[in-house]
């Protein structure tokens, strides 16, 4: 029996050594309830410069089969957001920029725009001119966001972090290559050259020449998009997409163009945003 | 006796290794696997849901509501027709989605209260399941536990196959939709205004209904459901 006991054991060990103790299949089910997004704030410069804004990173590290949702994810999917900041007196955070997520096609063929593995959002901080040099700035934010793999959980974190205020311009930090990274998905203004997007009768249609794929993400305020799946990616250069608005007058197309160009390997990313009333 | 014990030993020790590995590999595994966010080939390329049923919009405002006959939990049979001329609101369910358990848990109790208040004025209200065997959520056991613990009076429905869902486009739970005395679909969206931990301070439903109790016309017809994925099996 204590050899059975014994071996049980090490064969646990060594299951749990190879890594498979984490994967969600057989035996007793995993507790979803638990934290699966990491969360933490992360800061382009090493210090802070009175009178500047400086470039903050709020990073999501996601367990393997794990992800977060976009601003305008089609199904709401609750994306992070900041539910308590704590900053000195005289500092103040700006709106969160949104980088360009990624499609998730779920059974069924429901759309919905996510990040996986890693992501970093970034949020401007405003550092008064009344910051005194050898200052300690100490930056607290409280996270809530919704976390999904084939189940949901509301996930929730907080971390802070303490930066000094720079008599002379500071270095850069050894996260920035993180902030840098994000900072290249953030969509640029539309148009992109060669690029025209129309919304005619409840339906956007977008045509950027020489792109061979194309990529919607909807946004916040975009309608209700038909066919979401498929309407939302093309291997061409042109997209049409409808939307489920019974007033046709009243829609809102609004979000992110991903547009690839042969022989590019990255994509670029635009802001989209048409008001049929307009 | 020695050697025999290492044997049995050694067995046990491959058994605890191998038969969990086969576990994890098996074909029924993989199928029930949902679309998962490291599944590269459902993110990068869609093809792999191109000949499912797709939920769009079938069920749209304004038009003909589908009928449907499914089991609730039970066993008994029930017909969309059984409610012919009354107003019924069909709320799609999954008692394991943070949507669905805010409106029935600490101290929230939405659905409950709106169909205390509506069935005393005709109105019917159901509840239906489109999660897959396997799934969050789906299954007999899973919702006649939420049905008691929870103290829904209205029927759920267990539609495992997903054809319900998929002729009314249900995307999200909750999504709620209504169908008129006439059968045509009066209202189809999201249940309230809020779509992050808490209950919304607009309760779509509930004003769709008074409209079409008072004989308005609903202002507001149509919402972005908000919630989790229906978790369909294809």
């Amino acid at each position: 029996m204590s050899h059975f006991l014994l071996t049980t054991v090490l064969a646990g060990a060594a299951l749990a050594l190879l890594g498979f103790a984490d994967e969600p299949q057989g035996g007793a089910p995993e507790s979803k309830d638990r934290p699966h997004a990491k969360f933490r704030i992360i800061s382009e410069h090493a210090e802070l410069t009175p009178g500047t804004t400086e470039t903050l990173g709020l990073v999501f590290t996601l367990e393997p089969h794990w992800h977060v949702y976009f601003k305008g994810a089609p199904g709401g999917g609750n994306p992070p957001e900041i539910e308590k900041a704590s900053l000195p007196a005289g500092y103040s955070l700006g709106e969160i920029q949104w980088p360009a997520p990624k499609r998730y096609v779920a059974p069924g063929g429901i759309y919905d725009s996510v990040y996986e593995e890693e992501v970093t959002l970034l949020v401007p901080l405003s550092v008064p001119e009344s910051a005194k040099p050898g200052d300690k700035a100490k930056i607290g934010l409280k996270m809530n966001w919704l976390e999904c793999s084939d189940v949901c959980v509301f996930g929730n974190g907080e971390d802070a972090k303490v930066l000094n205020v720079a008599a002379a311009k500071p270095a850069r930090s050894p996260d920035a290559a993180l902030i840098e990274k994000s900072r290249e998905l953030l969509p640029k203004p539309w148009p992109a050259e060669g690029a025209t997007a129309t919304l005619r009768d409840g339906v956007l249609t977008i045509q950027v020449a020489g792109a061979n794929r194309l990529e919607f993400y909807p946004g916040p305020e975009c309608a209700d998009v038909a066919k979401a799946a498929d309407a939302t990616i093309s291997n061409s250069e042109t997209m049409t997409i409808q939307f489920l608005n019974a007033n046709k007058d009243q829609v809102i197309a609004d979000g992110i163009l991903g547009v690839w160009r042969p022989g590019t390997q990255k994509p670029s990313y635009f802001s989209v945003k048409k008001n049929s009333s307009n | 006796m020695k050697t025999s014990k290492m044997s049995l030993v050694a067995l046990i020790a491959a058994a605890g290794i191998i038969l969990p590995a086969v576990a994890m590999s098996s074909p029924d595994q993989k199928e029930t696997a949902p679309a998962t966010s490291t599944d590269k080939k459902d993110h990068k390329d869609h093809k792999d849901h191109k000949d499912s049923p797709k939920t769009e919009a079938a069920a749209k405002v304004g038009s003909i509501a589908p009928a449907f006959t499914l089991s609730d939990t039970d066993g008994k049979t029930v017909n969309l027709s059984d409610f012919a001329g009354k107003i019924v609101v069909v709320q799609w369910f999954n008692p394991g989605c943070p949507f669905v358990k805010k409106h029935y848990e600490n101290g929230a109790n939405t659905f409950n209260d709106l169909n205390k208040k509506y069935s005393e004025k005709g109105v019917v209200f159901v509840a239906i399941n489109s999660g897959a065997a396997g799934k969050e959520g789906a299954g007999k056991d899973a919702n006649v536990s939420a049905k008691k613990d929870w103290k829904i009076e209205y029927p759920i429905l267990l539609d495992d196959t997903g054809k319900v869902g998929k002729m009314y486009g249900a995307t999200r739970t909750p999504e709620m939709f209504i169908i008129n005395t006439d059968g045509t679909l009066a209202y189809r969206g999201a249940i309230d205004d809020e779509p992050g931990k808490n209950v919304g301070k607009t309760n779509y439903v509930a004003k769709a209904l008074d409209e079409i109790l008072a004989g308005q016309k609903v202002t507001t017809a149509q919402t972005k459901p908000y919630g989790c994925t229906v978790k369909y099996g294809s």
